[in-house]
């Protein structure tokens, strides 16, 4: 209960007050004649501010409180505080907050503050509005101090001259006290609380005051960018376990709409997404709205605001009756340009938060669209936490926005990647990969997808579909970006590679020349260089290889495959015949790289030389270090056999046997078994334990049989035959023919099928047969070995079908290169070319043949051939010497050299010489007709008949056509039709008659023939 | 005397008042007629589209048609706090221990909004997280006949879930085709895409939630639980793996993040491992 003594004071107080506002001066001030009194300053500050003349009352204001401020009388005292509690709110309203803040300070600091709650209130919001946030701070704890403890100083005043009596302070202790803060002030003081320990980069601090915020304003769009400011602090402490919880909050409250939050939302997702803190970055992406969507639900709140103010729904427009009715009168006339911001062209005298809004939609339509960014880095964090599916959508959206922005090629090269890589979709990934290269064939993604296509292959040894690549690699812009041509080099690099490892030589060399050529100085040239000179190498053109080695170690010195280089030129120089300086150049890379991989290699070559020479010792002595130092199965298993082979020759048995398991035991199941068996086998035949030989064959055969490129197996398939001709009796010889077929009717593999139908074809004599039958059977010869392969091209050999000649020399070229069976293929196909007048090609495959195979007695088809080429192609000399050379070569005697003899008549008569001719078809007919079952011979009697005639012998014509129907060797010949047709019916009835009663000839025909001469 | 009538005339009204209070059944609610009116009430039964009611202390049945009430306020004796602690903690037996006897007298009502709704929409749930489909159909055909588009989105997904598990695909595709929201319409469709053996078509559709639908929380967090299940089904441990943690920590505090808790800790590499 209030006293009356206090509304006595308080009374008169007040109309002290309104006394003073009224312009009577009730204090005796001391003032001069030409200064207006403080009542009259009073006066005036409270006219100028009732007339919205801020500026001059405050600067009145200002004047009184200076005027009065030494007073210490209660009522000056009074006054002045109220002067100055209101000089605060008109600062605060023209934006002056320093001098606002000032003057609160001021207000709060001095006795008989009447608001000293708002004082606070209104000094913490000049603050931050000041940017001082460590006094905002100070403020706003003081404030809530003060709002819990609150005290009315009771002050003694002095009594000063002014004053005609003491005043006592107490008397005010029992005025209505000022009200406690309101739950809404409380909410506005946390949140600036926390704002300016935000700013001050205090994480921690500001934590509580934001939730004091969360947990107590009814505001969602306030509670839910309290929480992002909660997020972005724990961001910042980093506590991002805490986060996770704060994040369904947010979820929840409409704050995801408000501009602010989406900017906030973005850069805390981004620094959760840095910090691989990918389960809360996730929410936070998926909270960010689209602009569009953000704009259009910010006009609708701006609409509102706008309404609220009692403005029209949009700016400028015309309200309608109703609407007044509605929204009230439209105060909003047309704005001067005074009255709007230079900047945005709003109008300033509006609502702050309308106008906050309105500038925060601006800087939001200004805002580069952010839509694609966000789907780009939810698409990274779904492949960052392996959820590939969900990444691919979101990389496939980006792409559809722009495919040929830089983040469009981003998201579809990561899209391929992860079609590749991680979801096994490679129909798909190719299909993406090549509709954009198709598309787009600038710049480095096209490129990039392109070498990320080819690794895959490569990675999943699948090199065919690495040359589908090329015709879009060839469609890529070239440019002079060293990155791109850095791409470009690689890509058709890997091409090139990609032949090579297809056996594609020719495609290959070709290849590596173009990188050599199109990226000189590139970073793949050594590279290219030394795969160049291998392709060449593989094509057996030792002569234009060699110089690419060379020319390998002269630039590349230091470079990875120098020693390869080395030996590879070796290799060449070899096949150059080139022997001495092959031996130095293996020796070179022996004694240079005893480390390299290659070394056994070298050692195994030279070994070869030693043993060409005759050098065995020495021979079998390399071969020792090459098996010594093998670091590849195939290393060991080279040096081994030729090693066996050198024992063969100077029937070392023991040794071979030795070598041979020593070899098996070393390399256990990398070792080439059937070939260990075959050379095992081999030895117990020359120890006469035939049968354990056979065993050991058909066993092997069985076993390693099912691998077409067991060439060990092919080997033991023509040794069992020879042992089987040589030393099986018939009953051994049945048993064998039985134990292949159980083996047959056991096996279900195509290719030891196959391999046990050749060995029975050649027990029986029946591989043409079989080779028919099979050229119909097989629908590829994917499963054929080296010995059906042979058979093939024997029975085309015998139909004259040499349409598939080509196909199958090439499948032993690149399958079976060192297979003894690929005679057969080169005899084919160079009877095919023969056949097309494909002399330069013929005369090719004849050359290869004799480099591999010599003057062995199945290749004497060649030199013949090649002599009947070198005539058709009118060049007699080089006909005849070499139609010559084979009458030299043991080998050869023969068919051979009947045909040669009747191919030298041929020389001769084509040289215009029917006599010379004669003398050469004369030889062939009395010499070799036991050969070839006559054939010669009986050629050589109708090529006799026609020189006589050319000659004008016709009688001496006539009896060499009756020496040859009287010849038992050529009389049932076909040929004999000519004869029998020149000689007519008579003749050939009497000399048939004759026959029949055991006459013979004495026709014989003499020509000075001058052959020899 | 007087003392001794007063006492007797106070037991008889007294009696009065019992006999009044025993007399009366029904399902009691309060209920809130669409001019804002409320009454104490004693439900009778739902007939059609009427409901007939007594008010409190009346034993006068009044059918009015149900459009006219605007929400009806139970009083069931369970520990809903508990009843949702269960549900959300994968204890769906418990959830259905408790809550089914106690739903059973408010079902014919739920055409009407009430408060019991949304305890409806989760026994159904733990109905079809037990297995029990039968009780599946019952519960959707009841959400669907509310007329109420979420209730009844959820009793054509729980319905459609439920012929699934039956292998009734025409069912199933009969119902995809009636569902309105499209979220939901791709996680059904999803849903019978795995049922049918084909997972990545399943996982490419949850995806198209996932991007067309994100904040859609109602559909979003199966799906992405759906798609942490397809990983598995495709033997992306990892990835399932990964999926489910993301589902556990964004949707704590839902059976759902409990469902994909079990899944991730079952992911995770023992000490024998």
């Amino acid at each position: 209960m209030l006293t009356e003594k206090f509304w006595i004071h308080a009374v008169a107080r007040t109309a002290f007050i309104i006394g003073a506002l009224m312009g009577f001066n009730p204090v005796c001030l001391a003032v001069s004649d030409d200064e207006p009194t403080p009542a009259v300053l009073l006066n005036e500050a409270i006219q100028s501010m009732e007339a919205g003349q801020f500026e001059d009352a405050a600067a009145t204001m200002y004047i009184y409180l200076d005027m009065v401020g030494e007073s210490q009388a209660l009522r000056v005292i009074a006054i002045a505080q109220d002067i100055r509690f209101k000089l605060a709110s008109i600062l605060i309203q023209t934006g002056r907050f320093d001098e606002a803040a000032a003057v609160l300070q001021e207000y709060i600091d001095q006795p008989l503050a009447e608001h000293p709650r708002q004082a606070m209130k209104l000094l913490s919001t000049c603050l931050f509005e000041g940017e001082d946030y460590a006094g905002c701070v100070t403020s706003v704890t003081n404030a809530f101090y003060y709002n819990d403890h609150p005290v009315v100083i009771a002050q003694k005043v002095t009594k000063g001259d002014d004053d005609d009596k003491e005043e006592d302070g107490s008397k005010f202790e029992n005025e209505e006290p000022e009200p406690e803060y309101t739950q809404d002030e409380l909410i506005l003081l946390h949140l600036t609380l926390g704002e300016s320990y935000f700013a001050l980069s205090k994480w921690t601090e500001c934590i509580e005051p934001f939730t004091f915020v969360i947990e107590h304003t009814p505001s969602e769009q306030r509670k839910g960018y309290a929480i992002m400011q909660v997020i972005n602090a724990l961001i910042q402490i980093p506590d991002f376990g805490r986060i996770t919880e704060w994040i369904p909050q947010l979820y929840r409250t409409t704050a995801r709409f408000d501009i602010r939050v989406n900017l906030a939302l973005m850069n805390a997702a981004a620094a959760l997404y840095d910090a691989g803190e990918y389960d809360s970055a996730l929410p936070l992406y998926r909270m960010i709205l689209p602009r569009d969507e953000l704009i259009a639900y910010q006009n609708g709140r701006l609409r509102q605001l706008r309404i609220d103010a009692g403005l029209p729904p949009v700016e400028g427009m015309k309200m309608s009756e109703g609407e007044i009715l509605l929204f009230g009168e439209a105060d909003e006339r047309e704005a001067t340009e005074e009255e709007k911001a230079g900047d945005t062209g709003l109008l300033v005298d509006k609502p702050k938060e309308l106008v906050e809004l309105e500038n925060l939609i601006i800087a939001l339509k200004n805002l580069p669209p952010y839509e694609t960014d966000i789907d780009y880095r939810m698409a990274q964090l779904y492949r960052a936490v392996k959820r590939y599916w969900e990444a691919l959508k979101f990389f496939d959206i980006v792409y559809a926005v722009d495919p040929s922005s830089e983040i469009g090629e981003r998201a579809i090269y990561e899209l391929v990647g992860i079609l590749l890589d991680h979801v096994d979709e490679l129909v798909e990934a190719e299909q993406r990969g090549c509709d954009y290269m198709s598309h787009y064939k600038e710049g480095i993604t096209p490129r990039q997808i392109a070498y990320m296509l080819t690794g895959y292959y490569q990675q999943h040894e699948t090199m065919p579909p690495i040359k589908t690549l090329l015709p879009y690699i060839d469609g890529f812009v070239r440019t002079n970006d060293a990155t791109i041509a850095k791409y470009d080099t690689e890509l058709y690099y890997m091409q090139a590679v990609a032949d090579l490892i297809l056996l594609n030589y020719e495609a290959a060399e070709k290849g590596f020349k173009r990188v050599l050529d199109e990226f000189p100085g590139s970073h793949q040239e050594g590279n290219a260089l030394y795969w160049y000179g291998m392709s060449k190498l593989f094509l057996q053109k030792y002569a234009a290889a060699l110089p690419d080695f060379e020319q390998y170690i002269r630039r590349f010195a230091s470079g990875s495959w120098v020693d390869e280089a080395g030996f590879q030129g070796g290799i060449c120089l070899f096949g150059l015949e080139k022997y001495d300086e092959a031996f130095e150049r293996f020796s070179h890379v022996i004694n240079t790289y005893p480390d390299s991989s290659i070394f056994p290699e070298a050692c195994s070559m030279r070994g070869d030389i030693y043993g060409s020479k005759g050098l065995l010792d020495e021979a079998i002595a390399d071969y020792e270090t090459a098996i010594a130092n093998a670091v590849k199965p195939s290393q060991a298993t080279y040096a081994v056999f030729q090693m066996a082979a050198v024992y063969e020759a100077e029937d070392r048995y023991g040794e071979i046997i030795r070598c041979v398991e020593s070899y098996l035991e070393t390399w256990e199941a990398e070792a080439d078994i059937a070939k260990a068996l075959f050379w095992i086998g081999k030895t117990k035949i020359q120890q006469e334990l035939i049968d354990e030989a056979v065993a050991t064959y058909l066993g092997a055969i069985v076993k390693y049989g099912t691998d077409v490129r067991q060439d060990g197996v092919d080997m033991m398939i023509a040794e069992l035959v020879k042992i089987s001709v040589v030393w099986l009796d018939t009953a051994a010889q049945t048993k064998l023919r039985d134990d292949l077929q159980a083996a047959l009717e056991a096996s279900d593999d195509l290719t030891l099928t196959l391999r046990l139908r050749v060995a029975q074809a050649k027990l029986d004599k029946t591989e043409i047969e079989l080779g028919k039958k099979l050229l119909n059977e097989l629908p590829d010869l994917e499963h054929a070995s080296p010995p059906v392969l042979a058979v093939l091209c024997d029975a085309s050999f015998e139909m004259k079908d040499y349409t598939r000649a080509e196909e199958l020399l090439r499948i032993f070229i690149i399958k079976f290169e060192d297979s003894d069976y690929m005679r057969a293929a080169y005899k084919l196909r160079g009877f095919g070319q023969y056949a097309e007048k494909d002399y330069e090609g013929v005369l090719q495959t004849i050359e290869e043949a004799q480099e591999l195979y010599g003057t062995d007695h199945d290749v004497a088809w060649a030199q013949l051939m090649k002599a009947q080429v070198l005539l058709d192609l009118g060049r007699i000399d080089e006909a005849r010497a070499a139609n010559m050379s084979i009458l030299s070569v043991p080998a050869w005697r023969g068919a051979p050299v009947a045909q040669a003899t009747y191919q030298l008549g041929l020389v001769e008569e084509k040289n215009g010489d029917p006599r010379k001719a004669f003398g050469f078809y004369q030889r062939a007919y009395f010499q070799y007709k036991g050969h070839a079952g006559g054939y010669w011979a009986a050629e050589a009697y109708l090529a006799s008949a026609r020189c006589l005639k050319k000659m004008g012998l016709e009688n001496d014509r006539r009896n060499t056509y009756r020496a040859m129907l009287f010849d038992p060797y050529v009389n049932t010949l076909p040929q004999t039709a000519e004869a029998r047709e020149a000689l007519g019916a008579v003749e050939v009835a009497e000399i048939e008659a004759l026959m029949d009663a055991g006459a013979k000839t004495n026709i014989t025909i003499v020509v000075e023939t001058g052959e020899g001469e | 005397m007087n003392r001794l009538m007063g006492s007797l005339f106070l037991l008889f009204a007294i009696g009065v008042m019992a006999q009044d209070e025993v007399a009366q059944t029904g399902v009691p609610a309060r209920l809130e007629v669409i001019n804002g009116k409320v009454v104490k009430a004693l439900l009778q039964q739902q007939n059609g589209s009427n409901i007939t009611f007594q008010i409190f202390k009346s034993d006068q049945d009044i059918t009015v048609d149900q459009s006219k009430i605007k929400s009806l306020t139970f009083y069931p004796k369970y520990d809903a706090e508990a009843v949702v602690t269960n549900f959300n903690a994968g204890d769906y037996a418990a959830v259905l221990a408790k809550l089914g006897p106690v739903m059973e007298p408010y079902r014919d009502y739920m055409a009407v909004s009430n408060n019991m709704q949304s305890a409806l929409c989760m026994l159904v749930d733990a109905y079809r997280e037990s297995g029990d489909f039968s009780n599946v159909w019952n519960v959707a055909e009841t959400l669907i006949s509310t007329g109420n588009p979420g209730l009844v989105l959820q009793g054509q997904v729980n319905l459609a879930l439920a012929a699934l598990a039956d292998g009734d695909f025409q069912t199933s595709e009969k119902i995809h085709g009636e569902v309105e929201s499209e979220a939901a319409g791709l996680y059904l469709q999803a849903c019978m895409q795995r049922a049918q053996g084909e997972p990545k078509k399943a996982i490419k559709t949850i995806t198209r939630v996932i991007a067309e639908h994100g904040n859609d929380v109602e559909w979003l967090a199966p799906s992405e639980w759906l798609g942490a299940q397809l990983y598995l089904d495709m033997a992306m441990t990892n990835s399932a793996a990964n999926t489910a943690r993301q589902v556990m920590n964004i949707y704590a505090g839902t059976h759902i993040s409990g469902d994909a808790a079990k899944l991730y800790n079952q992911l995770q590499p023992t000490d024998h491992d």
